[in-house]
């Protein structure tokens, strides 16, 4: 049923989050969707490769 | 500055936000601080050249998670609290000149997994005890920006309004066994002259007790509490009907339409709120395609509101607006 209604209604692709520090401290994320995760810079964090916690996070985000 | 202040008469929080008089006010096109940060220009809030949906803390916050100590001393009658929480802005598009309601329903499909992100984050800081997701729209809402963006306050309370809400909720519950909205929908859903548009996972009404002339309602037809407890199919359908009833709002007076709009989930303190039922409320300003709806005496200081118009009749109007909503059909 699921795969039905995601052809009908198109896929946007998964969800992928990178989050990254502003010069005055505050956080920016980038938020992308698509089957190609975007590459981290520098020390910026690509959120879904922090490890098996946040693989699952990363996971639990893709169903929500 | 940033500090909450007790209201004894109300039993509420005021928060003081002295750095907010700072902010940047209606900026030139060209100056907007939320654009992309384009090749040789002034450095916006965005470093980078493009990006899908961006999400960062509010450089004007009204709360913060590191707050100063209050610049008072509270007394027994006037409690002072350090102002605690998160506010974040949530860009929907590099797209200066967009709408939420101009943008494709794909990119509103991702907007709610992002609002599904940031609830799911903020909620489980332990000083944020409710995450409330909104946008104002328009220079009537008295917005300072107009580049497509909302906003998230995470609180380290739970707000009167929703507080109220929930309080009638449990009430409801507990007298007829039954959730509130279920049987706000249910009722409005059988009466139907209310409806503006659903599909089977939501269900957009005038409610039967609208303050404002095109006051909305988005409702969940599944008994849930927030954006978290949704599968995927139900976030696409929210990101129909939303795409649905703002483009109608847009057709109805043919003009970029300015509303409130506000996301009501449980809040986020570990307590038990499956009484509760998520709903998105918008509030338009607009009665006519020139006139706005002030709040005035009475909805100011007394806290009752005078609607100058049926809600069948307006809800008949929009439902008039309304278009069939195309997946990869563009804006």
């Amino acid at each position: 049923m699921k795969d039905e209604v995601s052809a009908e209604r198109g896929s946007v692709g998964e969800m992928h989050k990178r989050r990254t520090t502003l010069a005055d401290g505050r956080y920016l994320i980038y938020y992308t969707f698509g089957d190609e995760r975007p590459a981290a810079r520098g020390s910026e964090e690509d959120e879904s490769k922090r490890g098996p916690e946040a693989g699952a996070e990363a996971e639990e985000e893709r169903r929500v | 500055m940033s500090e909450l202040r007790w209201h004894p008469l109300l039993g509420e929080w005021v928060a003081t936000a002295t750095d907010r008089q700072e902010r940047t006010f209606l900026p030139p096109a060209d100056f907007c601080p939320l654009c992309p940060t384009k090749p040789g220009g002034f450095p916006t809030e965005v470093p980078e050249e493009t990006y899908d949906i961006a999400v960062f803390e509010n450089r004007f916050p009204s709360l913060k998670s590191d707050p100063p100590a209050p610049a008072v001393e509270g007394t027994e009658l006037y409690p002072v609290r350090p102002g605690r929480g998160v506010c974040e802005v949530v860009l929907y598009t590099p797209n200066h000149t967009s709408t939420l309601a101009s943008e494709p329903v794909e990119q509103i499909y991702k907007l709610t997994q992002v609002w599904t992100d940031r609830f799911r984050e903020l909620g489980a800081l332990p000083f944020v005890d409710y995450v409330f997701i909104f946008e104002n729209k328009g220079e009537a809402i008295g917005v300072t920006l107009h580049h497509p963006h909302g906003q998230i306050y995470a609180y380290p309370f739970v707000p009167p309004r929703v507080a109220r809400e929930l309080a009638q909720s449990r009430a409801h519950q507990g007298t007829t066994g039954r959730c509130l909205v279920c049987d706000i929908v249910a009722e409005e859903k059988r009466d139907g002259r209310r409806v503006v548009v659903e599909n089977e996972s939501f269900v957009a009404y005038v409610p039967f007790f609208a303050r404002y002339p095109y006051e909305v309602h988005v409702a969940s037809t599944r008994h849930l509490q927030a954006l978290t407890d949704m599968r995927d199919e139900e976030l696409r359908g929210l990101a129909e009907i939303l795409k649905a009833v703002l483009a109608a709002f847009d057709r109805l007076f043919d003009l970029s339409f300015p509303y409130m709009m506000v996301l009501h989930q449980r809040p986020t303190d570990g307590g038990a709120y499956d009484f509760y039922h998520f709903h998105i409320e918008f509030y338009p300003p607009l009665r006519t395609a020139t006139k706005l709806k002030y709040l005035a005496g009475s909805e100011t200081g007394a806290g009752m509101f005078i609607n100058d118009t049926l809600a069948e009749e307006k809800a008949a109007e929009l439902r008039g607006k309304v278009l069939p909503v195309v997946w990869g059909g563009g804006r």
